[in-house]
């Protein structure tokens, strides 16, 4: 969605009027001039239509976006390429991820409200082409880093949208109060993030439960590689089976839950059953699954009571309150929930 | 006999791949200085918070009965370990 950006004497002159049918316009401009500022302007965008003879104005935050190239090196940030005002540029991957930010930005205003990843208009910055051979994305605390992968197995990462979703939910949770990235906890991190990515793509295309592929990083993975993408929050443990990378460990319950000291502890592994929790609690609500499964999971992790050591069941009974709280105790939500929980093996049969 | 295994665990994809080396007779000596510049005892000290979806690397070097292990957040592959690293990759594409 393309938003004008209208500059600051504009706004000064319709905050200042005093014409009784420009009163709502005068407000907003009010308003738009007393948002907070970050130590860059803080963009808003100005949408102004007519009603009759009153000139109504919305404000509505914008992305305020940054890509830089690193050039085949590991120094961050690079070199300055593109900003939020710049056309398109020759190099897709700035250009996909240019996009994929503001995919992601417009997902969290439009389901949640929430602006930017601090809910206050955190700039997006990012860097593309970061190292050599580089199989990795990354979100470091301050900016998105994108590598170009190997070419054998990886072919990019700015190619989905789901790896640029599941990047800035990172931040998001981290702002939130953060899941320590270690065991459960760090398995529910991963899962967060990949349920968010998830939820952004079907945002913008917008597909139902059952119109979305519920897969993680499809088009990553190279063309001679024996898989669709990196995760199914559908059926985890199906996502590739390749003679070269082995096949998805992921689990879908409990039962499978892998014990390992590797990657923090399984966390890109066990993230397998609350993603499968998340999946079934969707579908039992059936429709749009940002607007009320998701709006659970985002209610729970912003709620600002869970602990950064939370583990499976913590966060189950989490996302229990919070749909109480969202839509009451004896809300179909409520329910699907806990049975979503209880299937995977998180909460036994009657716990509540 | 000398071995050393690389693994990578961890990174956005979650996907863990393995590098081994077996230098032959006359490549040892040259693989036993990569693997002693590297600061073994030190590679478990500062416990800092992993961040998200960056690898894990462990390495593991076997030398006769000098047997050593070290697991290393991203962020900390560098100097002698990536130099070590990169022979074992140059050494076996990997699986």
């Amino acid at each position: 969605m393309e938003y004008g950006i209208v500059p600051p004497y504009l706004l000064h002159r319709v905050a200042a009027t005093d014409k009784p049918h420009l009163a709502h316009a005068a407000r907003a401009a009010r308003h738009t001039l007393l948002a907070p500022r970050e130590y860059r302007p803080h963009r808003v965008g100005l949408e102004l239509s007519v009603d009759g003879d009153t000139l109504v104005a919305r404000t509505e935050p914008s992305p305020d976006r940054t890509i830089a190239d690193a050039h085949g090196t590991q120094t961050l940030p690079g070199r300055t390429v593109r900003t939020e005002d710049d056309p398109p540029v020759a190099d897709t991957a700035v250009n996909q991820a240019f996009d994929g930010l503001g995919g992601t930005f417009a997902f969290y205003w439009e389901a949640y409200q929430r602006d930017s990843i601090d809910g206050r208009g955190l700039p997006l910055d990012a860097t593309v082409h970061y190292g050599q051979d580089y199989d990795n994305a990354f979100w470091n605390g301050e900016r998105m880093v994108f590598g170009d992968g190997d070419g054998d197995v990886f072919v990019g990462f700015t190619g989905s949208l789901t790896v640029i979703a599941h990047e800035l939910t990172h931040g998001v949770t981290e702002d939130s109060g953060g899941l320590a990235y270690q065991g459960q906890s760090g398995a529910l991190n991963e899962s967060v993030s990949d349920v968010f990515a998830v939820l952004t793509e079907q945002f913008t295309k917008d597909q139902t439960v059952h119109d979305a592929s519920w897969l993680i990083g499809e088009g990553i993975l190279a063309p001679a590689i024996h898989g669709a993408a990196l995760r199914s929050l559908k059926a985890p443990g199906t996502a590739y089976d390749d003679p070269v990378l082995g096949k998805d460990p992921q689990p879908a319950t409990m039962a499978g839950y892998v014990q390992t000291t590797d990657d923090n502890g399984g966390v890109h592994i066990n993230s397998g059953i609350p993603n499968h929790a998340f999946y079934l609690a969707a579908v039992e609500l059936g429709g749009r699954a940002w607007e009320r499964a998701g709006l659970v999971w985002y209610r729970t992790i912003t709620a600002g009571t869970l602990r950064q050591d939370a583990d499976f069941e913590a966060f189950a009974n989490a996302t229990l309150a919070a749909a109480a709280a969202e839509y009451g105790e004896e809300a179909k939500e409520v329910a699907a929930v806990r049975t979503a929980w209880t299937s995977v093996g998180v909460l036994e049969d009657g716990q509540s | 006999m000398v071995t050393v295994t690389v693994v990578r665990t961890g990174g956005f994809a979650g996907i863990r791949r393995q590098w081994t080396a077996e230098p032959a007779e006359p490549e040892r000596p040259r693989w036993i200085a990569l693997i002693r510049q590297c600061p073994w005892d030190e590679a478990g000290d500062a416990a800092q918070a992993p961040e998200p979806d960056r690898f894990t690397w462990r390495i593991e070097a076997q030398l006769g009965g000098d047997d050593r292990r070290a697991e290393l957040a991203e962020t900390r592959l560098n100097g002698p370990w990536r130099d070590l690293v990169a022979q074992v990759q140059a050494f076996d594409p990997g699986r």
